[in-house]
């Protein structure tokens, strides 16, 4: 096999295999770049409610907590309670949570959802085990070896790395030296 | 294409055998209750434990610790557990781990405040995990919140404060690197 074939040969296949995992890891990087603007893993809903106050924690049993779920119409499904501080009752329902300050009977309801598609493709990036570790170590190294070999698939030309190409990837280098300079 | 999946498998086998937590594979894990872990774990340090209680938070930016019981144990992932979904909470699970601890002393301080100097880099820490090594946040005052690293700076001398009360040369705050995980339904 000639080199000229072998570049050929790496970009696509390896262009075909990792295109799924690019996709995931682009989509996740986009996300994690807005950590500060949203949470990319769930959709957190914050309703405030008031129940009669104090609430005493003599009082607080299973049948208590339902009763007030079944009076604000909460309908996630109830788990159990305690007692954070002396102040604070926490109930935790499958897909949220629900935290009273005792002594005021206000109360805060915090309804989590999973983030469709987000959810997925940061749980991969986040690396789930060590086999992912070690496949995404292996993705990395395939993206350079794309890279590298995307340089030379125009043989000769005007967009070829030797003329157009070459300013387009001079450029490319610049753009992250420049936010090194002015950022650093 | 058929060699370069051969070639990426073989890889793949071969690199999976490396891994850090071989030592602990046939260890039996010594169990401890939730209420006696601050007094038992300075004895069990770098050793597989094995704790049982309700969970009473995820950290719901990837999923990569959780809290356990009233005493609120940490709990994080690792290779072997790589997230915990925020349906855990308020589940009862049984979790086996390596327990860790990280010593807190004058000198962590010094270079805590240090790095504090560096505003990008101490906003980063600040946003990403605060009271990195206590369950509660330190709060501010109003007049302390127009400084953006006065959470830290707070919470550094409450460190400070706590090291001068307890008359040791450190602070201990034990974590646990979870290996296994399990759901009691």
């Amino acid at each position: 096999m000639t080199l000229r074939k072998l570049i050929r040969v790496l970009h696509r296949d390896l262009g075909y295999f990792f295109f799924g995992l690019s996709i995931i890891y682009a989509v996740s990087g986009i996300a994690l770049n807005h950590l500060r603007d949203f949470n990319p893993n769930y959709v957190i809903r914050h309703y405030n409610l008031e129940v009669p106050a104090p609430i005493n924690a003599d009082l607080v049993d299973d049948d208590w907590v339902k009763t007030i779920l079944s009076d604000y119409d909460i309908k996630q499904e109830f788990k159990k309670f305690y007692f954070p501080t002396e102040d604070q009752l926490k109930v935790f329902l499958k897909n949220g949570n629900l935290t009273f300050k005792m002594s005021t009977g206000e109360g805060l309801l915090e309804l989590i959802n999973k983030r469709p598609i987000f959810n997925q493709v940061n749980f991969l990036h986040y690396n789930p085990g060590v086999w992912w570790k070690w496949f995404s170590d292996i993705f990395c190294v395939s993206w350079i070896i794309i890279s590298i070999t995307g340089l030379f698939i125009i043989k000769s030309g005007k967009h070829s790395i030797m003329r157009r190409g070459a300013i387009w990837t001079i450029a490319g280098i610049i753009v992250p030296i420049l936010f090194l300079i002015l950022y650093r | 294409m058929k060699k370069i999946i051969f070639v990426l498998c073989g890889v793949l086998v071969l690199l999976s055998c490396n891994n850090q937590y071989k030592e602990f594979k046939n260890q039996k894990a010594v169990v401890v209750s939730t209420v006696d872990f601050e007094n038992e774990a300075v004895n069990l340090v770098d050793q597989k434990i094995a704790l049982e209680g309700t969970v009473t938070h995820v950290c719901k930016n990837g999923g990569k610790r959780f809290f356990l019981g009233e005493e609120n144990i940490k709990v994080l992932a690792s290779d072997k557990v790589g997230s915990f979904e925020s349906s855990l909470e308020g589940s009862d699970v049984i979790v086996e781990g390596v327990l860790r601890e990280e010593r807190v002393d004058e000198a962590f301080l010094i270079e805590w405040e240090a790095e504090l100097e560096e505003a990008v880099k101490a906003q980063e820490k600040e946003f990403a995990h605060k009271g990195e090594f206590g369950y509660e946040e330190a709060e501010v005052t109003e007049a302390e919140s127009e400084d953006p690293n006065a959470a830290t700076r707070k919470q550094i001398q409450t460190y400070r404060n706590q090291l001068a009360e307890s008359g040791k040369e450190y602070l201990s705050f034990f974590t646990v690197e979870a290996l296994k995980l399990k759901e009691k339904k």
